[in-house]
């Protein structure tokens, strides 16, 4: 199964996300120096919006992917089902987790310094200070998704 | 091998393009309303129903023909199909994604509006088909172009 943390950009919160699910980063304690060290955190460009990046295999053997994938969420989830489904994969081997709920005004603002102003050093500390904000929600979603029934079945499916 | 017909909400264009690709709708002339309006799925997709591929039917080459709705994310979406694939160990050689919104013209924007946006089908259904009428000829050239490709692939599998 793959599943697909997904945002605006990817880089952000789909990273953050990503990393939270397969423990890369503290999931009790926000840790800011963590999450710059992750690999791909405002690592994808705009050019790579679309594209999977792979971040690692979690414990029941599902693919945890990364994807920028502006605000197409929802068409594109339902655009992934279906290819899979017509390539005889089954529709539930692939889910997407759109995070843009998740971004709020430090973190768009962050952005916008970063990647249209060229101001990283200030960017950076806006969207961090925009993830710590948002960071026990995030957490949440990521439980959510590894509690999720289709992700229950796939597990025993796993262990079978 | 598999080709998506693909416009912005999978129901006038590409139902038009995989139409003509697949025998239902004549290429030396121009149909009438009637013929378009029989089509499978024509003007029927529902704004929640962007996104799903449907099938459409299997040509003469043995090709399966889709349709596919993108929205405005027809770029994005299909760097991330074939992105997907690819991580999927699947081969996308032979995959065709179409693009057929370039075919279509103001009336038929006009009359998709009214149809599937505001819910106002007799007025928008038959706007659409006048569009798509204008533009015929050039929606049987993209299919010529897409079986000439299609008959290349095919050969060289």
């Amino acid at each position: 199964m793959k599943v697909i943390y997904s945002c605006y950009w990817g880089s952000y919160l789909a990273v953050v996300a990503a990393s939270l699910h397969l423990e890369l980063i503290d999931v009790n304690k926000y840790n800011k120096n963590d999450i710059l060290s992750l690999r791909l955190f405002n690592k994808i460009s705009d050019m790579e919006l679309g594209e999977l990046f792979l971040i690692g295999m979690d414990d029941k053997k599902s693919e945890i992917y990364v994807m920028g994938s502006k605000n197409s969420g929802k068409i594109l989830e339902k655009a992934l089902k279906g290819i899979a489904e017509i390539y005889g994969l089954r529709k539930d081997s692939v889910m997407l987790i759109d995070l843009n709920p998740y971004y709020n005004i430090l973190l768009l603002l962050g952005i916008l310094l970063i990647k249209r102003l060229g101001l990283i050093k200030t960017g950076m500390k806006l969207v961090l200070k925009g993830i710590a904000k948002n960071y026990d929600k995030i957490i949440k979603k990521v439980q959510c998704v590894k509690a999720k029934p289709i992700y229950e079945e796939n597990k025993q499916e796993v262990n079978r | 091998m598999r080709i998506f017909y693909c416009c912005y909400g999978s129901t006038h264009s590409s139902v038009v393009a995989a139409s003509i690709h697949l025998g239902l709708l004549p290429i030396e002339r121009i149909p009438t309303s009637n013929e378009i309006k029989r089509l499978p799925y024509y003007d029927k997709i529902e704004t929640s129903e962007i996104g799903t591929p449907f099938y459409m039917g299997k040509d003469e080459f043995n090709s399966e023909i889709f349709i596919l709705g993108m929205a405005n994310h027809r770029k994005l979406i299909r760097k991330a199909i074939l992105s997907f694939l690819e991580h999927s160990g699947l081969d996308v050689q032979d995959l065709l994604m179409i693009d057929t919104l370039k075919n279509v013209n103001m009336i038929t924007k006009v009359g998709g509006f009214f149809s599937r946006r505001l819910g106002l089908v007799s007025i928008g259904r038959p706007l659409t088909i006048i569009g798509i009428q204008q533009k015929y000829e050039s929606f049987i050239a993209l299919v010529n172009d897409v079986k000439m490709k299609e008959q290349m692939m095919t050969n060289l599998t």
